[in-house]
């Protein structure tokens, strides 16, 4: 759950709603995160280091000065491309032993 | 985080209300099980060996969390059945009682912008309120720049109305003009007085109530023919006012106040005064304003008014105040009850809880992961909270169905009184706060360790020596006891009043109200003459022992004529019961005669003569005969110069109304103050049996002396027993919930003894096995069980007398902190728990030792 968050954040700097709304499109459903455990997720996040609250971007701060933005670090940067490595060796190696089926690609 | 959540809001609303009820949903169980796995965050990191399992897919899974509860709760349907029941009783009778103390005492009156309305009276020397004069209302009105609009009207007074379908007596009240447009009440026929028939001479008009126009004038569509002959005067009907409109008093007619041309004087305090603020006046502006109205009226009128200021109050208050006490006191016993019940459920869930903690353990070391296990708790109590409150409101809605039936009529507003959402809402919120604190309990605890072993462990104390386990019960016995001696203290008075002595005999007497109309009676040797005769028939009717006549009964304080003056020049400025008699009514009343003798009958027209009781004899002649002193009874009429002479005297006439202690009072015959009988008198009829077989007859003979008179025939023991259903009513209602409260304290008990006696059934098995007795097993559950209770009974008792203030103003001859009854509390709230902790003890006592050694 926190890898799709990374990810989201990935993609750029979003408050909590998007956060959930593209995570929920991302896993089609699979993933519908709530308020308390994303905000929870994203303190943890925060402790570690990978992911940093700003002020979000000047166009849209003075609409909504109570939406807090979040966006990834450096160091988180780092850990999202470490994680996908990680999973895509496991592919890799899922492929050679046959377990993964045709329509993974 | 908000702002989240409103965005979630905003687009499940956009897809319709069930999506939306579902997102709450969710999302109060995610913020508490987030919060709760917050807390166990650093416990987790202690033990935490492999990583976190992926959180799984958590679509619909509320539906089964719930589905799944409501299949834990079946399983043991006698923990849910008591469990639910007692959240029910809980939830449905305080709502219930909230409901009514909102109604009457918080909700503002029917009518539009109620909260304006303002009740004036004169305000004296001594800071005494005094209803208003006519004048000095008319003053205030004219010259306020506080109300937009004032009005006055009187007390209901008794008038006959010589109309269809055959005389009768009705209240009528008289109001000034705008009366009606200030409360803002239109009659729902008809219209309400216009100007002109405001005025001194105009033709007279009448509005009735919609009970009157219902039945004496038969629901007559077309009014403009109705008349009614009132006062010696014909009024026609040009109204009709709602059902249910009703203001200080229930009268059927009103009439134009103005009209009559009467208006006393100055000084007279007979009206009541109401008023409407302008918008933004405060209480106190309007006080002010109204003194210095009255200062001026004291300069241009001197000595004609006692009245030096105003007193300005709300209408709300006034309505409502005599109920307050009783119902705030009621409400107070809703809430201990309530409070009862919450702890009941608490230690039931907590007993469980503890019960559980093994079964938890077992799944959180199996791999299932804390927020799951919480959310499923979280479900359970969920669904418990959601059950108890739809019971509740099922129960409250009942109770108040019940209470409405059984309230006394003179409750104010009663008919008002309906179920609360927001008494639901708070009752509701209460429970679920407990279920939900302990229904969390297991969780919470942490896995298999900590309060929850220490709860359940057979350790040296035991469970139920836990301080908890002792409170609980302690709490819910104090709170038991309290309300006990409250109730008990109430039902002492009741009988205190119930059985006091009067001093007259309530038994066997049997009433007959009459008045002699204005028009037909205008002489006082005319009414002279009716009593005469009506005495006579009325002693003539076979089974009446005696007959006499009175103008008030002793539950009065009959007329105050003011001042008096004996012979010796003394002049009394304290008012004194005055009441018109005849010869015969000492003995119809049982009234003992004590000196002397009653009035001569017929008494001679030039008599004057005057019976007094036995406080104005010792008041006024201390250690002397009473016996031929004089004195002069003012009756603001011709009589005032005439010398009265005392030739007998009787003893005390009481009743627990009026002011305790004794009263001087003073009898005078019909004859010589015909008038004041002519008004409104009572036939009494001391009969031999039971009065009840003889009213038919007494109500025709008394027709058949004058048609024309209304005559309502009752019995002595009825009207008495009008006072007391008040009382009567709030017993019964306190008496539940003190009965409620010792039935669901025991019930608590017994749970948390039977609980204590399961868990350490291991120890007991032990020490059986060891030799131990099992009397001395049995005795000494119950010897914790007891001392529990024994500390909460004290602290209760001290509760109490901290509390017996409250109940000052309601007792009658009790003191508050009444020996007797303070031990008959406590005594029975420890039978109570005697009881409940016997059959548990009783268990104990028959564990098998072998069988309890060998399980695991």
């Amino acid at each position: 759950m926190e890898l799709q968050i990374l990810l989201v954040l990935a993609e750029g700097e979003a408050h909590g709603y998007h956060v959930i709304r593209r995570t929920r499109e991302r896993t089609e459903g699979a993933v519908d995160l709530l308020p308390g455990t994303l905000y929870r997720a994203l303190q943890r996040l925060e402790a570690q280091g990978w992911v940093r609250r700003t002020e979000g971007p000047l166009e849209v701060e003075l609409e909504d000065p109570r939406r807090r933005y979040y966006v990834l670090t450096e160091p988180g940067r780092r850990v999202v491309a470490a994680e996908l490595r990680r999973l895509d060796h496991l592919v890799r190696v899922g492929r050679e032993l046959d377990l993964l089926g045709p329509e993974t690609v | 985080m908000e702002q989240t959540f409103a965005d979630l809001c905003a687009e499940a609303r956009g897809r319709g209300p069930a999506r939306l009820a579902v997102l709450w949903a969710r999302v109060v169980q995610d913020a508490l099980v987030q919060g709760a796995g917050a807390r166990l965050a650093s416990r987790r990191r202690a033990w935490r060996t492999a990583p976190r399992p992926r959180k799984e897919a958590r679509t619909m899974s509320f539906a089964i969390d719930a589905r799944h509860a409501l299949r834990t709760l079946r399983m043991r349907p006698a923990f849910t059945a008591v469990a639910l029941s007692t959240l029910a009783l809980g939830i449905g009778s305080s709502a219930a009682m909230f409901s009514v103390v909102d109604t009457i005492l918080v909700r503002s009156l029917p009518y539009p912008e109620a909260e304006e309305l303002m009740l004036v009276m004169e305000a004296g020397e001594g800071a005494e309120s005094m209803w208003p004069s006519f004048q000095n209302f008319v003053d205030w009105r004219d010259g306020t720049g506080a109300f937009e609009t004032m009005a006055a009207f009187t007390f209901p007074a008794s008038v006959t109305v010589l109309g269809p379908p055959e005389p009768s007596r009705v209240e009528a009240v008289g109001v000034t003009r705008g009366f009606f447009e200030l409360l803002g009440v239109r009659p729902e026929r008809g219209r309400s007085f216009g100007a002109w028939e405001h005025r001194a001479g105009a033709t007279r008009a009448a509005v009735v109530s919609h009970g009157f126009w219902r039945e004496n004038l038969a629901g007559a569509q077309d009014l403009s023919s109705v008349v009614l002959e009132m006062g010696g005067e014909a009024h026609s009907v040009v109204g009709v006012m709602p059902a249910g409109f009703r203001l200080l008093g229930d009268p059927e007619v009103w009439y134009a106040l103005e009209a009559t041309g009467q208006t006393s004087v100055r000084g007279a305090h007979w009206l009541r005064a109401v008023g409407r603020l302008r918008d933004g006046v405060s209480v106190a502006e309007a006080d002010r304003d109204l003194d210095r109205i009255t200062e001026r009226i004291q300069q241009a009128y001197v000595g004609e008014t006692q009245a030096v200021g105003a007193h300005v109050q709300p209408l709300r208050e006034v309505v409502t105040g005599a109920a307050r006490k009783p119902l705030l006191l009621l409400m107070g016993a809703a809430l201990l009850v309530l409070l009862v019940a919450c702890t009941n459920v608490s230690s039931m869930l907590l007993a469980r809880a503890a019960r559980r903690q093994g079964e938890v353990s077992v799944r959180a070391a199996l791999g299932a992961s804390r927020s799951r296990i919480v959310r499923q708790l979280l479900s359970e109590s969920l669904v418990m909270a959601a059950l108890g409150g739809v019971a509740g409101t099922a129960v409250a809605y009942a109770a108040l169905r019940v209470l409405i039936a059984v309230a006394p009529a003179s409750l104010p507003r009663l008919d008002e009184v309906t179920l609360d959402p927001r008494a639901l809402l708070f009752t509701a919120a209460v429970s679920l706060a407990s279920v939900l604190a302990f229904g969390l309990a297991p969780a919470l605890w942490g896995a298999g360790r900590g309060t929850a072993q220490r709860l359940r462990s057979a350790g040296a104390g035991g469970v139920s020596s836990h301080p908890l386990w002792r409170g609980l019960v302690a709490l819910e016995a104090a709170l038991a006891v309290l309300l006990l001696v409250g109730t008990g203290l109430l039902l002492r008075s009741f009988a205190n009043i119930v059985g006091a002595d009067t001093g007259f005999a309530a038994e066997g007497v049997a009433l007959a109200e009459v008045s002699l109309p204005a028009g037909r009676y205008g002489s006082e040797q005319d009414m002279a003459r009716f009593f005469r005769l009506a005495l006579a028939e009325v002693e003539s009717l076979p089974g009446v022992e005696r007959a006499g006549l009175v103008t008030w009964l002793p539950i009065d304080s009959g007329n105050y004529l003011g001042p008096f003056e004996l012979e010796d020049g003394r002049r009394t400025e304290e008012a004194v019961g005055y009441r018109v008699a005849s010869g015969g009514y000492f003995e119809a009343m049982g009234i003992e005669l004590l000196a002397g003798r009653s009035f001569d009958e017929p008494a001679a027209p030039g008599g004057h003569e005057v019976v007094v009781n036995r406080s104005l004899a010792e008041r006024y002649w201390p250690g002397e005969n009473p016996l031929g002193r004089r004195m002069r009874a003012p009756g603001m009429d011709a009589h005032n110069d005439e010398w009265l002479t005392v030739v007998g005297m009787v003893g005390e006439a009481r009743h627990w109304r009026r002011a305790p202690g004794s009263q001087p009072e003073y009898y005078v015959h019909y004859a010589q103050r015909a008038y004041h009988a002519g008004s409104n008198a009572y036939l009494v009829a001391r009969t031999e049996g039971r009065p009840e077989p003889l009213l038919g007859a007494l109500r025709s003979r008394l027709r058949a002396v004058d048609a024309n008179v209304p005559v309502r025939v009752s019995t002595l023991a009825s009207e008495l027993e009008g006072d007391l259903v008040d009382r009567r009513f709030a017993l019964l209602l306190l008496s539940s919930f003190a009965v409620l409260a010792l039935v669901l304290t025991s019930v608590g008990i017994y749970g948390v003894v039977a609980f204590a006696v399961a868990a350490r059934a291991r120890e007991m098995g032990i020490r059986l096995s060891l030799g131990a007795s099992r009397a001395r097993l049995r005795i000494e559950v119950l010897m914790r069980s007891l001392t529990s209770v024994a500390a909460g009974l004290a602290a209760g008792l001290a509760l109490a007398l901290g509390l017996s203030r409250l109940l000052r103003g309601l007792l009658y001859e009790v003191p508050a902190t009444d020996v007797a009854t303070l031990s008959a509390a406590v005594a029975t709230v420890l039978a109570a728990a005697l009881l409940a902790s016997w059959i548990p003890a009783e268990r104990a006592g028959r564990v098998d030792p072998a069988a309890i050694v060998r399980e695991p």
